[in-house]
């Protein structure tokens, strides 16, 4: 079942520099208990697409598509049904933990928060729930860890912390939005341990964004590949490890330790000044005349979904 | 606790640095502290020089001396007035009030109506309106206080008669008190409100675009929710800086606004002293600003550990 459906999304961003298009006709769904990794290299647009869905871009950005959940369109809402489809119905996790909490205030407050503002419970109550949160993101003592602030905390601590607070609601989707970037191995390790929990208690779906492929293999169903702005490829993640069907997504595999490591030729292009037909033909080892040329569209196969003229 | 000591030994040595330097200070000043004292007009005979001398403890050693002034000053006397004719400590005592009278009142008014509006105009700072109230605030912020006091005087108690002119050498009712107090307060909160104003709208628009508030609204918290909940107190640090760090400032905006409405506080106790050379009284009014200054220091130092805790784990 789609529980969230995203139809020929383009978001266009005005800076001082020219016109930014940093997501173009993007296109896929989210089923219900699905974990779909959304995985790209910095600057391609998984970020944007998260931020767009829960429509906290900032003022110059230019939407225009479809985003559907649960039948409704997110982005022709009122600012007031907004309000209250986030973290109730979809909950976010930033990039930077500590820097996503607020440093002064306590981190048992700021857990019960969401409690205290959607579902007007007392206080006490949220506290029983916010410690019972932790104690399942494996916080020992929770009445401990409730009266300190998130400078007092590690990274990894506080990554914890969103965890529980986007559990507070129960929402049908979670969207993790690079989880473990600048985290140690160590750390990335307990963190997919905690996301396993938090698919065990919860039937959510995630929304997984990252740039780190072995993340996205412990933990997805499916893999959304982006380049550029543009979802060059969509399959399941058992399939895309053996067979990864973009030349693209080729590249980005042997780039993984464990498969030489060789790490892409060439630069990800500038978003300003970005190249004519597949974005990716200047770096692209199969190219053709006709790459430079047009934008290819997107093919449906066996596998999955794929841009690129191979599969014509 | 270790900390709190240390904070409380810091003013205290403050203070000492403070006092020392009002006792050494005048006894730098060329002449003869006596002639400092009364003037060089006032002839004397010798005679009753020595006598001055001695009934001022002027013929002992620098050391005595200095221990005698410390004796004074926790004994709370600061000598004796020869132009007010009465000891200096219940002089300031009694104009001290009028003062506060005048000061407290516009701080907290200016403190509730400058961070409101600020906060609320920094977080829709693109708005026309908003745009338009700060030029406004702009405006009463660079206009100097006394300036301020004399076109109010001029509108609402030239013109208009709504209130007094001058007259406050006797304090009659509560109704009378608050009838003068009424314009030089409002200047005061005016001033005041406009730097407060300035100050939070800057401190709103610089905390709006951090992380933590992305992710409040993420969590669904209205705009009001978002800008009350969690920017304000985080945009409200630097304000409460400001507070401490410009009380001299604040002060000094507040005695001119009292020689302009002629109100018996220590701005006109000040500036009489001053026209009258009167020492003892500048050098007791000085120290008791410095004291209230230090404590205002204090003061916001200790609000600044309650509100945001990473000052008192750290320093």
């Amino acid at each position: 079942m789609k529980i969230l459906e995203i139809q020929d999304l383009n978001v266009k961003f005005t800076t001082p520099i020219g016109e930014v298009y940093a997501v173009n006709n993007a296109s896929f769904s989210l089923n219900a208990n699905e974990t779909l990794a959304l995985v790209g290299e910095t600057g391609c647009g998984k970020s944007v697409i998260a931020n767009t869905i829960i429509r906290l871009l900032p003022q110059n950005a230019e939407i225009s598509g479809n985003i559907f959940y649960k039948g409704n369109n997110l982005l022709k809402m009122s600012d007031r049904e907004m309000e209250k489809t986030r973290q109730q119905e979809i909950a976010i996790i930033f990039q930077n933990p500590t820097l996503s909490l607020n440093p002064l205030y306590k981190i048992g407050d700021q857990i019960s928060e969401p409690l205290l503002v959607h579902k007007k419970i007392n206080k006490k109550e949220a506290f029983t729930k916010t410690k019972k949160l932790l104690k399942t993101m494996g916080f020992q003592n929770p009445s401990k860890f409730t009266g300190m602030y998130p400078h007092q905390l590690s990274g990894g601590m506080n990554q914890r912390v969103l965890l529980s607070i986007s559990l507070t609601l129960n929402p049908s989707i979670i969207i993790a939005d690079e989880p473990t970037k600048g985290l140690d191995n160590e750390l990335v390790r307990d963190i997919i341990e905690e996301f396993k929990t938090v698919n065990k208690i919860n039937n959510s779906s995630l929304l997984l964004i990252t740039h780190d492929l072995s993340i996205a293999r412990e933990l997805s169903d499916r893999i959304i590949i982006m380049y550029s702005g543009d979802i060059v490829e969509i399959t399941k993640t058992e399939s895309f490890f053996k067979n990864p069907l973009h030349p693209y997504s080729k590249i980005l595999l042997n780039s993984l330790p464990e498969r030489g490591f060789n790490p892409p030729k060439g630069n990800s292009p500038s978003m300003v000044n970005i190249p004519k037909g597949c974005k990716f033909h200047p770096r692209c080892p199969h190219k053709k005349k006709i790459c430079s040329e047009k934008t290819p569209p997107i093919y449906s196969i066996d596998e999955g979904d794929v841009r690129c003229y191979l599969f014509q | 606790m270790k900390m709190r000591s240390k904070k409380i030994a810091r003013y205290l040595i403050a203070l000492f640095v403070i006092f020392s330097l009002n006792f050494i200070i005048p006894r730098l000043m060329p002449g003869d502290p006596i002639t400092n004292l009364l003037g060089e007009d006032y002839v004397m005979t010798e005679e009753s020089l020595q006598e001055l001398r001695e009934k001022m403890g002027l013929d002992e050693s620098l050391p005595i001396q200095y221990l005698n002034y410390w004796n004074g000053v926790f004994r709370f006397d600061f000598g004796y007035s020869y132009h007010f004719k009465g000891p200096v400590s219940s002089i300031i005592l009694s104009r001290m009030k009028w003062t506060l009278l005048l000061l407290i009142p516009s701080i907290l008014f200016s403190a509730i109506l400058g961070s409101l509006m600020g906060s609320i105009s920094g977080q829709k700072s693109s708005s026309n309106s908003y745009k338009t109230l700060t030029l406004i605030e702009l405006a009463f912020y660079s206009t100097p206080t006394f300036f301020l006091s004399l076109i109010f005087l001029y509108i609402f108690s030239f013109k208009l008669g709504l209130f007094p002119i001058k007259g406050f050498y006797y304090s009659g009712g509560i109704l009378d008190i608050l009838h003068h107090f009424f314009l030089p307060i409002s200047i005061m909160t005016i001033f005041l409100t406009s730097r407060n104003y300035m100050i939070m709208r800057g401190s709103v628009i610089q905390e709006k675009s951090k992380l933590y508030v992305v992710y409040a609204k993420a969590k669904g918290l209205s705009d009001r929710q978002v800008l009350f909940k969690h920017i304000f107190k985080n945009a409200s640090l630097p304000l409460l800086t400001l507070l401490a760090l410009d009380f001299g400032f604040i002060l000094s905006g507040a005695l001119f606004i009292e020689i302009i409405f002629s109100m018996n506080g220590m701005g006109n106790l000040i500036y009489e002293a001053l026209l009258s050379r009167d020492y003892p009284v500048l050098y007791g009014s000085f120290m008791i600003i410095s004291i209230m200054a230090v404590l205002a220091n204090a003061f916001v130092d200790f609000l600044y550990g309650i509100i945001d805790p990473r000052i008192s784990d750290s320093v």
